[in-house]
């Protein structure tokens, strides 16, 4: 079933949550909500599940106008942030509530719904713990009950808040895989709410950047990462190093940093601040014609295959840079803390003096 | 938090805490059973079968059986309105339920005294009608519902804002009716804090003295209850009655006090259940 | 009521929830307080000013106001006393002694009042020892202070108890660090979180202290102009048959402990605000 968004507006009170929002999911997707605290999408995706009312726009579910159909025929599944499972029922009485809940005449036979309620928890991994409280289940564990019930009633849409938020770094990640692999086995249309860029990144099969109750962006991972529509969409993915400076159509300079760029006139001249994303840079003992980034080495931090190098700008202004290197990369550099080195930026991002992203460039 | 206390003046605060709660509580206590069997068991049971006694008992127990369930029912929908509605006036609604706990019980039999006694509209309708209010059960009843009415809803309240209404709505989502969501997720949710209001409306309705007083009249045999019996013997010197009749009301409280302390652990245990996480490893 | 409501919420139920509770505390609360409002408002300001600055009155006023703020005072510090020793130690009969606390609400007011006034007399298990040392306290002001910090003894104790659980260890261990002796912790760092709350549960105590009355009047001796409280004064005033100097009388008290209570409730949401952060 796909969902699409009309001209959506909220306000509570002075604060407006969605300004004007437009949103076209296609039957089947995956599709992650991304944004900061107070960006509107959890009202959002209450809006599309009917617990909220926006103060105007559509809600489509497959062409048909639900704005004003009853929650309880939307026929959607929704999971919420800290699950609001029944904690006075047991974990097969939860996912059965729905079932159970169904006019005399739609209810299944009760041994249909002890039925179901197997297959539903074999489905989510749990078929041993059916006879345990919530209260005796891991986060992990809640969730997936959670995700459960909420699948219950074979709905058209899922829609899930935060379903990962309440849970550690290495639960979190074992999850989202197996939700991206839950979602193809059963391909429901699903929106999920998400405030980790990896995890919107990782499991979406279409990514929403939401800022300020507004759509930055809507595009598949990918072209997120490398497309970024907005100066807003390019700071939310990832760490990233701005480096201010003064352009005069050849050249950037800070002090006496500078880099040759070739912008083909589409940066005026003036102001001009770069990003530049860690991992795209290497370092060297000696300056370019292209780059002359002097740096001190600082902190060090090893994890994994990468370096994080903490480096420091010497005699031109800027704030202490993070530059990403391979395991390799740093040891055939060979240096300690407190040599200079000299960044050689791959790629950087232009962001004109109006904050608006320019072309991105390579140093030549 | 808490410690095995080791110095001298840890230890002199806990004997200072215990010598408080002597004098202050345990002694008040222990004399009115004193007092009460002062003359032999076979004088306690002599003022237990007393008719103006069993009177007394009797309309104790009708003035709290309408009490309760009124508060009872009155409780749970405030609560529910204010807890799970944002509207105009939320807060004024939460502060005027509070008005009983801060009013002095005569004023507030005063109160109902002038608005249903027989010189006004009201009460003179009534009386047209051939009911009378004041100075008879019905408004020994209306000045109890009156101070006991802040219990449930007060018990409520907080228990009901913490929870938030995830689950209600997630039942809503799962097809529920209002209706529904509210037998089969909120009821089972505060049934101990429920009770918990109950204890607390029932022992303010058996005890409340000033405002039924005021309203009762004071005929013997007809609209005294157990604290106004007591106030009567006392008044008559016929102390041990008026102590036999306390030590019913003082028995009433230890029993609150008992089924008090076991709510509020239930209430804490069940709700310690709810935010208790990790219990098992993670087998995704 | 879509007017009403500033959200929209899927639970059914607002506009029944809503309309009964609003009925009931018009019924029960608003309609019997605005009737003494008519009733007093009927009465000329000479009328009224005379029946309030009668010496009679006065001399209750005083007794009331004085027994309530020295009972306040002796449930300040007692019910700091019992809710930091319940709190903070573990030893045994900690648990009989939080369940006894509460003990004042459970118990009627005419019962305590009956007790005590016999504990306290002059040959009381208590009254004689006071006697010895030549204190009268049943049928004094004494004896009344004594049954209003009976009745109202919980309210600090359980307005001071959730804070001070609440206090982390690691405050007072981060002030000890940073040189402060046990003294200067307890009056810097604990009593001063302690504070809001202390003042809420003694402004309630006060409160309540202000209306006692089942307590009060068996230990009061009821002389009047020298043990009379404000609400024995309104009920003999009912039984003269004197309506309107009963009201006079009963909307000070009344005025007086709503002042008090939306008094309390404004200060603990500024403090809480403040204090939460937003």
């Amino acid at each position: 079933m796909s969902i699409r968004v009309e001209q959506i507006q909220k306000r509570f009170g002075d604060f407006t949550a969605l300004d004007d929002i437009n949103l076209d999911v296609q039957e089947g997707q995956l599709v992650g909500l991304l944004g900061p605290s107070g960006s509107g999408k959890t009202t959002l995706l209450r809006i599309i599940a009917g617990l909220e009312k926006a103060d105007q726009g559509k809600v489509l579910f497959h062409g048909k106008d639900v704005t004003d159909l009853d929650v309880r025929k939307r026929k959607v599944g929704f999971v919420f942030q800290q699950y609001a499972l029944f904690r006075h029922l047991t974990v097969a009485d939860n996912v059965a509530f729905g079932l159970r809940m169904l006019p005399r005449k739609e209810r299944p036979a009760r041994s249909a719904i002890r039925q179901r309620v197997h297959e539903l928890l074999d489905l989510v991994q749990l078929g041993h713990l059916a006879g345990r409280y919530p209260a005796q289940l891991s986060g992990g564990q809640k969730q997936r009950v959670a995700l459960a019930r909420a699948l219950a009633l074979k709905p058209d849409v899922l829609l899930l808040d935060e379903p990962f938020g309440a849970l550690d770094a290495k639960v979190r990640k074992e999850l989202r895989r197996w939700l991206r692999h839950l979602h193809e086995q059963i391909s429901v249309t699903s929106i999920f709410v998400t405030h980790d860029q990896e995890e919107a990144m990782e499991v979406s099969d279409q990514v929403v950047v939401m800022s300020q109750g507004r759509i930055e962006q809507m595009a598949s991972p990918l072209t997120i990462y490398e497309q970024p529509a907005s100066r807003f969409v390019f700071d939310f993915l990832g760490h990233i190093n701005a480096l201010k400076g003064h352009y005069d159509g050849r050249r950037w300079q800070a002090g006496n940093a500078q880099l040759r760029l070739t912008t083909e006139g589409a940066c005026p001249n003036g102001e001009l601040t770069l990003y530049l994303r860690p991992h795209e840079a290497d370092l060297s003992k000696t300056p370019s014609d292209s780059a002359n980034l002097p740096v001190k080495l600082g902190a060090r931090s090893v994890f994994g295959g990468t370096v994080t190098l903490e480096l420091e700008a010497l005699g031109w202004p800027a704030e202490v840079m993070e530059v990403e290197l391979s395991r390799d990369a740093w040891q055939a550099l060979d240096a300690q803390p407190g040599d200079t080195l000299f960044v050689h930026p791959r790629q950087l991002q232009t962001v004109t003096c109006d904050g608006n992203l320019g072309p991105r460039v390579t140093p030549a | 938090m808490h410690e095995r206390p080791r110095h001298w003046h840890q230890w002199f605060l806990i004997m200072a805490a215990f010598a408080a709660i002597a004098i202050l509580l345990v002694m008040p206590l222990a004399l009115i059973f004193t007092e009460a069997f002062s003359q032999g068991w076979a004088m306690v049971q002599q003022n237990l079968t007393n008719p103006d006694m069993l009177g007394a008992i009797k309309l104790t127990l009708i003035v709290t059986l309408i009490t309760v369930p009124v508060n009872l029912l009155f409780g749970i929908l405030l609560a529910w309105c204010v807890t799970r509605y944002e509207f105009r006036g939320r807060k004024l609604l939460s502060t005027l339920i509070d008005i009983p706990f801060a009013m002095s019980p005569v004023v507030a039999g005063l109160c109902y005294l002038v608005v249903y006694g027989a010189q006004s509209v009201v009460g003179n309708w009534f009386s047209g009608m051939g009911v009378q209010l004041m100075f008879a059960l019905p408004g020994m009843v209306m000045v109890t519902v009156f101070v006991t009415c802040p219990y449930v809803a007060r018990v409520l309240i907080p228990l009901m804002e913490s929870q938030g209404q995830h689950e209600e709505e997630a039942a809503i989502i799962l097809g529920a009716s209002g209706w529904q969501a509210f037998l089969y997720v909120t009821l089972p949710k505060i049934r101990w804090a429920l009770l918990y209001g109950v204890v607390l409306t029932n022992a303010r309705a058996v005890g409340e003295f000033g405002a039924v007083s005021v309203v009762s009249g004071l005929i013997r045999g007809q609209t005294l209850t157990l604290p106004l019996l007591v106030q009567m013997w006392n008044q008559d010197y016929n102390t041990v009655g008026a102590f036999t009749a306390a030590g019913l009301l003082a028995a009433m409280a230890l029993v609150t006090l008992l089924l008090k302390t076991v709510l509020e652990w239930a209430t804490q245990h069940s709700s310690d259940n709810a935010t208790e996480q990790k219990t098992e490893q993670d087998t995704p | 009521m879509p007017l009403l409501r500033t959200q929209h919420s899927v639970l059914p139920g607002f506009t029944l929830s809503f309309a009964l509770s609003v009925l009931f505390i018009c019924l029960v609360i608003l309609v019997p307080l605005s009737g003494l409002a008519i009733h007093v408002s009927q009465m000329s300001w000479a009328q009224y000013w005379g029946v309030i600055t009668d010496p009679r009155s006065l001399a209750s006023f005083r007794v009331t106001l004085l027994a309530a703020a020295g009972a306040s005072g002796i449930n300040a510090v007692v019910g700091l006393l019992l809710a930091w020793v319940i709190t903070r130690y573990r030893f045994p009969g900690r648990r009989l002694m939080d369940a006894l606390v509460d003990l004042p609400f459970a118990l009627p007011t005419a019962v305590a009042g009956l007790t005590l006034s016999a504990l306290f007399a002059a040959n009381g298990w208590l009254g004689q020892w006071f006697e010895a040392v030549g204190i009268s306290v049943a049928y004094t002001p004494l004896g009344i202070m004594i049954a209003m910090s009976f009745t109202s003894l919980p309210f600090v104790v359980r307005a001071v108890q959730p804070v001070l659980e609440d206090l982390t260890p690691d405050v007072e261990e981060a002030a000890a660090t940073l040189g402060a002796t046990p003294m200067a912790t307890f009056t810097r760092v604990i009593l001063a979180q302690l504070m809001p709350a202390l003042l809420t549960g003694t402004a309630l105590a006060f409160t309540r202290s202000l209306g006692e009355y089942g307590a009060v009047i068996f230990i009061a001796g009821n002389m009047p102009f020298e043990t009379e409280i404000l609400s024995l004064l309104v009920n003999i005033r009912l039984d003269e048959f004197d309506y309107a100097a009963a009201s006079a009388l009963a909307s000070v008290i009344l005025i007086a402990s709503l002042v008090l209570l939306f008094g309390i409730q404004l200060v603990q949401s500024r403090l809480t605000r403040r204090w939460k952060g937003h």
